[in-house]
This record gives structure tokens, C-alpha cells and sequence, in this order.
């Protein structure tokens, strides 16, 4: 199934895109999800979970299983100057 | 400089934080005076906003206004300010009268200022009375003497609040800029709109110039250029190191370098402010439908990666420094570029140093439709030397353009052609408001007049009822209580257009910023939950405020811990830092708890002046529809399917939405309208105020509040309440 992956500020920037299309098998999860991602670009700074992840803009969890056409989101803590 | 006025005085130590002096300049009669801080005064009232709060509360009356004699211009940092060890310590409130809502507002503002006054020996500067001529006041503390002078005259390239700081400072050292003295400022704009800031200014050695932070929001520079102050300087040698000579250093130490381990390895990885500054809030808030467009109307664009973080680190901030705006902080947020070529208004082709943008006045631009960051720049920089704020300029521009857009303005009330995303007209607007020319005498005035001048041209025109028209307008003039909204867009958050809407200034984000966690997050279903969250963060980013700290180490950097506790979003492991600080710094051994309620006390405080100047009732906290949904069929349209999912939710799974997108839009404005009006009655429920949003005698008595002047308060808002003074007045 096909899955999105939208990146911002500090992600984008580490990878020059904003939106990676991944290829996943049915019933995957975020985590491996982001696995994949993590394989192409390997600097980006997710393995100490430092990230928020949002599934179709709401806040979800890195073991939610996901349906074909998701959107991930990597968002940062943010609380507002 | 012969002074008219001078004061020798011997600058007392700090001790624990506070100095326990107050410095008090009555501009009518040039009186100079130190005053001692009454016993017991630093406990009730903790310093920054609280001590603004009660001077304020003592010394004015329901008939003062901005511009009285009596209002008083309040300058105070915090004990916990001035503290390298620990970082974000130079903030500092500006506090006084309104002129956009005429109660109480206050403004916090970074640099060097707060810490060189409290080394010169006061917690607080008081001003009062209004010069017969426009002066300077001169405080050193080297040679403990403070002077009022005659404002010098820099010429007509130093009239503006930037350029006359300047040239003040340059005067005023000797030629040779340091770090040790500092000013405030204001601009020509603050005399003829009521929007105007105070900029303080520093000397920065790593850029080799001076910067300048603002305070931006009510018009606390207005006062200032109201009262004939034109600027005040400060100076003092004294080591910055043993600033605040707090009663346990080790404590202070540990709990500094703890809270900066924390920022040098979260803040990289997360929001990355070092780096980029707030401007990286735009790319978030444009994905989630926050980034005020057209006047709020709309929440996202596909022009706003235009003014993305990156674009203005790549193109602007020349050295990519960490530019805290105080020592030792390592968040550094403060972002500058130092050579910026004009390319429009009265001093076009100059190269000027701006010190910006921030997230707000990315969002001001925005919010009138433009999506250019050389605009952005030159906007910023601007809005800073006419010393006007960036938010209300923007947002009454914005109100402005649409009224001409929906058909309220024509060309004759404007004389030019005002539209959304007009960079031209935007920039001729921004400069007629600073010199308070056509159309730009009435953008001074802020939305809520605005909105009266708008409506009883357009009545007159159109044979029309001024009221019924004015009912139109509150649609989208965006301010509550006469304070125009910082530039979140709220319709899909009801938190916080509560956040907004109980703000006790007015709709400034630093009392609750719960978007995220509401809108993003789902973690407020409830409207107890909201109600918890909307009384808890006013009350902690109150304390902030009144200590002198800044607050985005603790709620822009989330500290690993969170992670395991119950409410993460509050930042439990960071904040036990922060009560270290604290308790180190003053000598106490206080628990958040008890910070929390220092800190409510200062609130009532603030609840009690919004009474007694007209703005504390239920109907004040009264928001505009379009900051709780739709206003317009337009706006609906865009969001179509959120909101119809919404109204599904609201209506339930046996109910049926009405076929007719109109009829739609017109069941979600009136269940909208309901479920603000539940909130607000839960809110007050969770505060301890009436229905009406008046606190109850015992929700005063029990903070050692009720002394006279709130009994009669009370006493005229409810005739049930008991006539007697049931505490000592303090």
C-alpha cells in the first residue's frame, strides 16, 4: 500500500524534500514506516524519538498499524512563545 | 547636558535576588525618588508583572486613562532575572493603562535593561506625570546619580526609535559602546498611534552593534512618548556574575547547567530555535490551518513556504550567530540580519540591521495576504524604529483591507487602493499610520475603533443602522477588549479561543497557548479538561513573567523526562528546575504548587483591575465569531470538510446534516456560538468566579486580596456580596 511521509522544518530541511512516498505492505506499521525512511536518508535525526508523530494530522503512536493513503507527519514538541 | 533634574543616591546590594528598591519619577513635578519596597511586598506580589499589577492597582482609579498624569509607566524585571548561570534571565514587563483597552497591559522584553537596573538597586522603575518637554532619564549606577535631562537633539536622521537609541547610547558612553549600558526607547509612529512599543537596546560585541528587542503588545510605548519620555539609560559595572547573589549558588549552578543540558541536546533535534528563531513556527502552523491569511479568513496558503524558516536563515541572517538576548542563554533565539537594503518608504536604499523577523511579524504580513520576505524585513524593521507593533499594525491593516474587500470601505474613505496582498498599499498604509496621515489616523486606532469609524461611514453612506453594521464588523475585527489577536487562527481550537478569550490583556497567546495540544494532540476532550488547562497555564506562564525569565526553555524545549509522566505538554521535569532556581536564588522552599499560587494571586490581581476598568465581565471575554469558526460562507467553503465532519460529531451518528451547504454553515455558527458560552461557564466554574466572571469573596479572601477598593469592586458587581472589609488591606 502506498503511504505518505510529510517532513518539516528541521527534517525537510536535513533531506530537501518535503514528502516521501513509500511503498508498504499491508497492515504495516508507523515504525516501519519510518524504518524505511531511515534507510534512505540516514541522517536524519529520528532514532532517539525526539518527534512527535501525527497519522492524517492527529497525534498518534509509532505502533499504529495504517491503511493505504496515510499521511505520517514528524512534528516537533511544540508549546507556544 | 545640564540636567533639570538630578538625585544622588547610594545603589543598594542585591540580596537574594531583589534590591527591595523602587526608583519613582514624577515627570510633572521632575521628582526623583527611592523608595523602600514595603515589608512584606516581595512575597505578595513576587516582582515583574505582579509588582506592575500592584503599583497599578494602588495608584490609579477607574477614571484614569492612558494618557493621565496619574497612570503609571512600570518597568520591573524579577528576582529570578539577571542570572547567566541560568539561561533566558533578561526579560523584563513593561506594564501601565492602555491606550487600546484601557486597563491593565503589560509587555515582556528581552536585553540588557532589567539586569543593569536591578545592579543600579532597584526591582522597579514608577513613572508618572507628563513632561512639559520631552526629557531623557539617566540612571548610573557607578556614579549613583539619576538625571533628567532635555531629550538631545540627534537631528533628523535620529528621530526614530532605533536611530535616536542609538545615538543615545553612543552619546551617553563615551563613544566606545559596551555591554554596561543599555536603554529603552520609543518612535515618532508611538505618538500618533496607540499601538506604540518600547525597544530595548544593547550592545552586542559579537555583531559589533547595538540590538534591540520590544516590548510590543497595548501600547506601553504610546505612554511613554505620551508622558515626554523619550528615553531612559541605564549603566553599571558591576559584574554580571554575582547579579542577582542568590542565596545558595550551587543551587542556582546545577540548576542552570542542568536546564542548558537540556536545551543543547533536545532543542537540535526538535524546533531548532538556535537556529532558525520562532520563524520556524510558520511552516507548522501553515500545515495545520494557523497561519492567519487575509485577515484570518484563512489558515494555510501555497505561497507561505515564501517565508519558511530557511528562506530567511539562506537569505537574511548574515552570520548565523546564537543571538540570545541575554547572557548565558544557549536557546539564543533572537534572530538578526545585519545588512538589509530598503527598498521602499522614506528611507529607501538605506542598509539597515534588522533584528528579526519573529514568528509574529511573519504572521502580521501574512495575515494581509503578502508572502514576501523582503517585505517581511523591511516591515520589521520599520514597525521598530517608528516603534510601533507589528501585530496590531498587521492586523488593523488587515481588518482595513477587508472592509474594502467586502464593500464596507470604498475609495474614498481609503484614497488609495487598500486589498489583500498589496504589498504597495500595505507599505503606504504602514507608513501614513506611523505619521498618523488619511486612513492611517485611523489604523493607529486599533481594530476596536476601527471598527466605530468603519461603521458609521458605511451606515451614513448606505442609510443604514450604525449597530446593525457594527454587528457585521465584530464578525472579523479581530481584538477582545480592545487588544487586536497575535496571529494564531483558533477556529478549529476551542481551547484556545478560550485562550484568547479569558486573556486578561486581551488576546495575547503568553496566558495559554493550547492549540496543539487541543486541536493536534486531542488531549483536551472535555470542556473540564480545557477548563483545567485554561486555568493551570495562565497561572504558570504568569509566574514567568513575574519572576523575569523567559519562557520558552521550558515550553519550546521538551525535556526527555516529560516523556514519562502524566501530562507532558506541561513539562513537569524542566519545570522542577525552575523551582530549584527559585528556591536557590530567593532562599525559599517553595513546591510548584505554591508558585502556582503566587502566581494566582497576581491574577486576581489583574481579574480585580479588569473590573473596576470596565473589562472584567463575562461579556469582555467575548471573542469575534471568526475566531471560533466561519464567519463568512467563504471561509466555510475552504474547510468544507473538516467542518462538516465536525458537525457530524456534533450532531451524533442518528442525525442528519442539512443538505444545504448555507443551512450547514449556519447550524455550525450556532452551535459554535453555544459551545464558547459552555466553555466560558466551565472556565469560570474551575477559577472560582461567578457566572458573570467575577471571583467570589472567597476566591479573593483566601489570596489576602479583599482590601477596600475589591470590596467596593464587588460589592457594585454583585449588591448580595457583604459590605465589609473582611481582610487586612495589604
Amino acid at each position: 500500500m502506498r503511504v505518505s511521509v510529510y517532513l518539516h522544518g528541521l527534517h525537510r530541511a536535513a533531506v530537501g524534500t518535503g514528502q516521501i512516498e513509500l511503498n508498504l505492505r499491508e497492515g504495516a506499521r508507523v515504525t516501519e514506516a519510518l524504518a524505511q525512511v531511515m534507510a534512505v536518508y540516514p541522517s536524519l535525526p529520528l532514532a532517539d524519538k525526539s518527534f512527535l508523530v501525527a497519522v492524517n494530522d492527529r497525534v498518534s503512536h509509532l505502533e499504529e498499524v495504517l491503511q493505504p493513503e496515510d499521511g505520517i507527519s514528524l512534528l516537533p514538541f511544540l508549546g507556544g512563545g | 547636558m545640564k540636567p533639570l533634574s538630578s538625585f544622588a543616591y547610594t545603589p543598594q546590594p542585591v540580596s537574594g535576588g531583589y534590591t527591595d528598591r523602587f526608583l519613582e519619577i514624577d515627570l510633572t513635578n521632575k521628582n526623583i525618588a527611592v523608595t523602600d519596597a514595603p515589608p512584606g511586598f516581595k512575597e505578595m506580589y513576587i516582582g515583574g508583572r505582579g509588582y506592575a499589577l500592584k503599583l497599578i492597582w494602588d495608584r490609579t482609579t477607574r477614571e484614569t486613562r492612558y494618557d493621565s498624569p496619574e497612570n503609571v509607566l512600570v518597568m520591573a524585571g524579577g528576582p529570578l532575572g539577571n542570572e547567566p548561570w541560568f539561561p533566558g534571565s533578561g526579560k523584563f514587563i513593561v506594564g501601565t493603562i492602555s491606550p487600546l483597552t484601557g486597563t491593565f497591559i503589560d509587555s515582556n522584553i528581552g536585553g540588557h535593561f532589567a539586569p543593569l537596573l536591578k545592579l543600579c538597586g532597584f526591582d522597579a522603575l514608577a513613572v508618572t506625570g507628563i513632561a512639559d518637554q520631552d526629557v531623557v532619564l539617566v540612571i548610573d549606577g557607578e556614579t549613583g546619580t539619576i538625571e533628567l535631562t532635555a531629550a538631545p537633539d540627534f537631528g533628523d536622521a535620529a528621530l526614530g526609535a532605533l536611530s535616536y537609541g542609538e545615538a543615545l547610547l553612543r552619546e551617553f558612553s563615551g563613544g566606545e559602546l559596551t555591554e554596561n549600558i543599555a536603554a529603552v526607547t520609543n518612535g515618532p509612529g508611538a505618538g500618533q498611534a496607540r499601538f506604540g512599543i518600547v525597544n530595548s537596546l544593547f550592545y552586542d560585541p559579537r555583531r559589533k552593534r547595538i540590538r534591540a528587542k520590544q516590548a510590543g503588545r497595548g501600547g506601553t510605548g504610546t505612554v511613554m512618548r505620551r508622558k515626554g519620555l523619550r528615553a531612559i539609560v541605564v549603566s553599571s559595572n558591576l559584574a554580571r556574575l554575582k547579579g542577582n547573589n542568590p542565596v545558595d549558588p550551587a543551587g542556582v549552578k546545577k540548576a542552570g547547567a542542568a536546564l542548558k543540558k537540556v536545551i543543547s541536546q533536545c532543542d537540535p533535534k526538535q524546533l531548532n530555535l538556535s537556529s532558525w528563531g520562532t520563524t520556524v513556527l510558520t511552516e507548522y502552523m501553515n500545515k495545520f490551518h494557523i497561519l492567519p491569511i487575509d485577515n484570518y479568513q484563512y489558515g494555510q496558503h501555497p505561497d507561505a513556504a515564501q517565508v519558511f524558516p530557511d528562506v530567511f536563515l539562506k537569505k537574511y541572517f548574515s552570520q548565523n550567530l546564537p543571538d540570545g538576548c541575554y547572557f548565558g542563554c544557549n536557546l539564543a533565539c533572537a534572530k538578526a540580519a545585519d545588512e538589509v537594503v530598503l527598498t521602499r518608504g522614506p528611507q529607501a536604499e538605506k542598509k539597515v540591521a534588522v533584528d528579526g523577523p519573529e514568528y509574529e511579524t511573519v504572521g502580521a504580513v501574512t495575515c494581509m495576504g503578502i508572502f514576501d520576505p523582503q517585505f517581511v524585513m523591511e516591515y520589521n524593521w520599520y514597525c521598530d524604529e517608528y516603534g510601533l507593533d507589528t501585530i496590531s499594525m498587521g492586523v488593523t491593516a488587515s481588518f482595513l483591507m477587508e472592509c474594502a474587500q467586502r464593500g464596507f470601505l470604498d475609495s474614498e474613505d481609503i484614497g488609495f487602493n487598500l486589498s489583500f496582498g498589496h504589498i504597495e498599499a500595505a507599505d503606504r498604509l504602514l507608513h501614513d499610520t506611523a505619521r498618523g496621515l488619511g486612513l492611517g489616523r485611523i489604523c493607529g486606532q486599533g481594530v476596536h475603533r476601527a471598527k466605530a469609524w468603519v461603521a458609521e461611514r458605511h451606515a451614513a453612506r448606505n442609510s443604514a443602522s450604525v449597530a446593525e453594521t457594527l454587528a457585521e464588523l465584530n464578525k472579523f475585527g479581530m481584538e477582545v477588549k480592545g487588544l487586536e489577536f497575535s496571529m494564531y487562527i483558533t477556529k478549529e481550537s476551542l481551547a484556545q479561543q478560550g485562550g484568547y478569550g479569558f486573556a486578561l490583556k486581551g488576546p495575547q497567546h503568553d496566558e495559554a497557548w493550547l492549540i496543539f495540544i487541543d486541536q493536534v494532540h486531542k488531549e483536551l476532550p472535555t470542556f473540564e479538561k480545557k477548563a483545567d488547562a485554561l486555568k493551570w497555564f495562565p497561572l504558570i506562564r504568569t509566574w514567568f513573567n513575574a519572576v523575569g525569565l523567559c519562557k520558552l526553555p521550558w515550553i519550546d524545549v521538551r525535556n526527555p523526562e516529560a516523556a514519562q509522566t502524566s501530562e507532558p505538554a506541561k513539562n513537569f521535569p524542566t519545570l522542577a528546575l525552575y523551582v530549584d532556581y527559585f528556591n536557590a536564588t530567593v532562599g525559599a522552599s517553595k513546591s510548584l504548587q505554591d508558585l502556582l499560587d503566587d502566581s494566582e494571586r497576581l491574577a486576581l490581581l489583574q481579574k480585580l483591575i479588569n473590573i473596576r476598568q470596565g473589562k472584567g465581565s463575562r461579556s469582555s471575554d467575548l471573542i469575534p465569531f471568526r475566531a471560533m469558526g466561519p464567519a463568512f460562507f467563504n471561509e466555510y467553503q475552504s474547510r468544507a470538510e473538516y467542518y462538516d465532519a465536525w458537525l457530524q460529531e456534533q450532531l451524533g451518528p442518528d442525525r442528519k446534516p442539512p443538505d444545504d451547504p448555507l443551512d450547514r454553515h449556519q447550524l455550525i455558527v450556532e452551535l459554535r456560538r453555544q459551545a464558547y458560552q459552555d466553555l466560558c461557564d466551565a472556565v469560570y466554574r474551575a477559577k472560582g468566579f461567578t457566572s458573570e466572571a467575577i471571583p467570589l469573596m472567597e476566591t479573593l479572601a483566601r489570596f489576602g486580596l479583599l482590601d477596600d477598593q475589591a470590596v467596593g469592586l464587588l460589592n457594585l458587581s454583585d449588591p448580595q456580596a457583604p459590605k465589609e472589609m473582611v481582610s487586612p488591606r495589604n
